[in-house]
């Protein structure tokens, strides 16, 4: 039909592309990035609001299913890929967009998921394990099943969808209250490739946090775009602007890590950083890596873009943990945002 | 035209009220009773009572809101996924406000309301201020500054971290808060 | 009774400017891309159309009826912001207590907010929908107070009498710091710009974590009619109306309201996101005394200027 097919193409003109940031390959997500920001594709905060699925690079076995799980999530028109190197970029998500637009295809993908089935509800379910977003069912990087508008009908009354209560923890002020199992994913905006922040919520503070590499392996990732140095420095601003709000500034922190920190776009986005003061109120009293404040953290990231003298600091999974146990969720984002990248990925023990 | 508006806001009072005790989720609840003051809003709305209807569907939905947030946090069960009944001490419940029900209806019905003489009032709701409050308005100003100053008291003495837990002994230290606020005080 | 022949006239312009709102927005990131700020790079309609063609979708045990609700409820409070605007001297609806009615439709919004983080079944919207009652209780009373000044020169709480009183002067000009806190609010109800935490990327998306397709297309449309309707709304209240020399009223009014749209659309975009935990503070220490004091000055010299 003729007005679908013009709707597609208007629709695919830009599409939101979820990332799957693969440990490691930090090159072939800065790829992505660059192009992205190129043609104006906006990056989705969540499945729901995605079309395209891209995975930078070729993730293990648990991000693997998190990307297929994600996948499940995104509602249609959708398509998915993989980009390998970093000058097929280019290709892959073209021919990724034009998948978009062809409209027999996408008809037949709807088809095919129809009525999702419905799991059997036990009642000892583990609240991180199963696919179906849910109210105690955890990742905040997941949304729920594609439905295709139609009604959720025929479900067993008793605690539908196999949900379970949420357990009664003390919060800070004494109070038993709810305590929610949530799992702050690998696949939330900004964040840092292959961790996973398991934590117990009352209200939106978290309570404990445990945080683990998914796919733990036996050593030090190499990471083959982290030369320490001024694109690092960068990168890790793009993401602590980012995450603060300063989508602006995220953008331009990412331009100037394209031409390596040195050149017309690092000078602009350093005279902006040092006016704003709005920025650093905001990112007052939250903690940063090696005991610092996060605007002083923002401050040493500065000095590294500008000079060779000053050094990224590093931090463990332990001390995110520490650090970000009895805050609410928009400062903790924000202090993984921080820790994120200058995490050790230290030796895990059996 | 006005008798069909009160009506259609008169069932939907009730019946939005009745339904507070019926579904099991409270998010439900709260927002059937924010509905049902709403609809009682309408009916003053209808009276030419502007500013008091106005301002009942303010002070409703916004307490509504935080009645809310407080039963999701308290109540073990607040979406109402498991059926559960609010209903206590049936028998003695029911006839105290059917009874009450009853003898309100029947003074609304069967008094005999006096008659307007003459033309309404230009501002309604300025001559029912002053019908009800008369000679004594400036008492009764006064009145709303003390309940105010009564509220924050009690707020103050309730609270379980005051002054010299969050600024210490002297009152100079810098407050120490679980988050800080956004001016340092 | 609502004037029905105004209804279509109010509805139009208030998608017209929920569009320019859009629109700017889109213009703004485009240019601070460096891309040329070209037609076909800032039209909203690539948008539309893909959340048209997208397809809905829904979580485990939602509560469908409070969700969707919370959802369509941001345009239908909209609509009814902009009902009490006078268009060419009278509005939709005639109400003799315009300014409550205002703010009494930017209340229904918390109930509307929480209803569609609470509806969704999602933690992520959950915490959302608690953001923005947190950032409510900070902004409301700020809000209130300011809408009180201009009421206390006219004398009187209709939206048409407080334009009349400003044929000598503008409000704004007595009182900029209540049209500073008005401004500030309507970004705030709307959860805009610095006060977007309701739908930030750190709970992945927040209230629009789980919605998609027409769903979505009805928040995202509803937050910027809400932008729309206060700038609307901040023109016969702040900048007197209609009023001015040589153009048509109408004309006139549309000018001044997209220029507080403009102004609005820019601090969106410019300033960087305000947690709720900080906001609050400043909204109960500094913004409540500094409206009180407005309203305190307001009244003194209207009352000896009588």
């Amino acid at each position: 039909m003729g007005l679908t097919e013009r709707l597609l193409s208007a629709a695919a003109t830009r599409p939101h592309v979820l990332l799957v940031p693969v440990p490691g390959r930090s090159d072939l997500r800065w790829a992505v990035e660059d192009w992205l920001d190129a043609q104006g594709w906006p990056q989705a905060a969540s499945p729901a609001g995605a079309d395209l699925l891209i995975e930078c690079g070729t993730p293990a076995v648990e991000l693997a299913e998190r990307a297929d799980a994600a996948w499940d999530a995104l509602p249609g028109p959708r398509d998915r890929a993989r980009v390998r190197q970093p000058d097929e970029v280019d290709a892959v998500l073209s021919a990724a967009r034009s998948r978009l637009l062809d409209g027999p295809r996408q008809r037949q993908d709807a088809q095919e998921r129809g009525v999702p089935v419905v799991a059997e509800p036990s009642g000892d379910m583990d609240p991180g394990g199963m696919d179906m977003g849910g109210m105690d069912d955890g990742g905040m990087d997941m949304g729920g099943m594609d439905m295709g508008g139609m009604d959720m009908g025929g479900m067993d009354m008793d605690l539908p969808g196999g949900l379970t209560m949420a357990g009664r923890v003390e919060d800070r002020d004494g109070l038993r209250l709810e305590g929610l199992p949530v799992r702050f994913g690998p696949l939330l905006p900004d964040w840092p490739a292959g961790l996973e922040l398991q934590t117990t919520l009352s209200g939106d503070v978290l309570i404990d946090s445990r945080c683990r590499w998914l796919d733990p392996s036996d050593g030090p990732v190499p990471d083959r775009a982290v030369v320490p140095g001024p694109a690092a420095a960068l990168d890790a601003l793009s993401r602590l602007l980012a995450v603060a709000g300063w989508q602006d500034g995220a953008r331009r922190a990412r331009r100037a890590r394209a031409e390596a920190g040195s050149g017309p776009a690092t000078d602009d986005l350093l005279r902006r950083l040092r006016r704003t003061r709005l920025l650093r109120w905001s990112l007052r009293g939250l903690p940063a890596p090696e005991g610092r404040d996060l605007t002083e953290h923002l401050n040493l990231l500065i000095a590294c873009v500008d000079s060779s003298s000053s050094r990224l600091p590093v931090a463990t999974l332990h001390e995110l943990d520490q650090a970000v146990t009895g805050l609410d969720v928009a400062g903790a984002v924000l202090v993984v945002a921080a820790y994120g990248p200058v995490l050790f990925r230290e030796r895990v023990d059996a | 035209m006005t008798t069909v508006a009160f009506a259609v806001l008169a069932v939907i009072a009730v019946v939005a009220a009745y339904r507070v005790f019926r579904v099991d989720s409270m998010a439900r609840a709260s927002f059937a009773l924010a509905v049902s003051f709403v609809a009682v809003g309408g009916v003053l709305l209808l009276l030419d009572l502007d500013y008091l209807g106005v301002v009942v569907v303010v002070m409703m939905v916004m307490e509504m809101s935080i009645m809310a947030v407080f039963m999701i946090m308290y109540m073990m069960n607040p979406a109402g996924l498991m059926p559960m009944s609010m209903w206590h001490d049936k028998g003695r419940a029911m006839s105290i406000a059917v009874g009450t029900f009853v003898v309100l209806a029947a003074g609304a019905v069967l008094v005999d309301w006096p008659q307007r003489q003459g033309p309404p009032a230009p501002d309604v709701t300025r001559q029912l201020g002053l019908g009800i409050m008369g000679a004594k308005m400036l008492v009764m100003l006064g009145v709303s500054a003390v309940i105010l100053v009564t509220i924050v008291a009690a707020l103050v003495l309730g609270a379980a971290r005051g002054r010299y837990d969050r600024l210490g002994d002297d009152l100079k230290g810098r407050p120490a808060d679980p988050v800080p606020g956004g001016v340092g005080r | 009774m609502p004037d029905v022949l105004l209804v279509p006239v109010a509805l139009l312009a208030l998608a017209v400017l929920a569009t320019a709102s859009a629109t700017g927005d889109r213009a703004l990131l485009v240019h601070a891309s460096g891309r040329p700020p070209r037609l076909a790079a800032i039209s909203v309609l690539p948008e539309v159309a893909r959340l048209l063609v997208q397809r809905r979708r829904t979580t485990t045990a939602p509560d469908a009826l409070l969700w969707r609700v919370g959802g369509g409820g941001l345009l239908v409070v909209a609509a009814l912001m902009i009902a009490v605007v006078p268009i060419g001297g009278r509005a939709v609806l005639d109400n003799p207590v315009g300014i409550v009615w205002f703010n009494a439709m930017d209340v229904l919004l918390w109930a509307l907010v929480w209803l569609l983080g609470w509806g969704a079944s999602s933690a992520a919207a959950l915490v959302a929908g608690y953001r923005y009652l947190a950032q409510a209780l900070a902004y409301e009373l700020p809000l209130m107070f300011a809408l009180i000044p201009p009421a206390v020169v006219a004398r009187s709480l209709d939206v048409e009498a407080v334009v009349a009183s400003q044929s000598g002067r503008w409000n704004v000009v007595e009182m900029p710091v209540a049209f500073g806190v008005f401004l500030l609010c309507v970004v705030a109800f709307s959860f805009a710009g610095p006060l977007s935490a309701p739908a930030g990327s750190d709970v992945a998306g927040g209230v629009l974590a789980e919605v998609s397709g027409v769903d979505r297309l009805v928040v995202l449309a509803g937050r910027h009619a809400l932008l729309a309707a206060g700038a609307a709304f901040a023109v016969p209240v702040f900048l007197g109306g209609d009023a001015g020399p040589l153009l048509p009223g109408w004309l006139w009014q549309l000018a001044k309201t997209l220029a507080v749209l403009a102004v609005l659309v820019v601090v969106r975009r410019r300033l960087p996101l305000l947690r709720p935990e900080r906001f609050a503070e400043v909204g109960w220490v500094l913004l409540v005394p500094l409206t009180l004091a407005q309203v305190l000055v307001t009244t003194v010299l209207a009352l000896a200027a009588s």
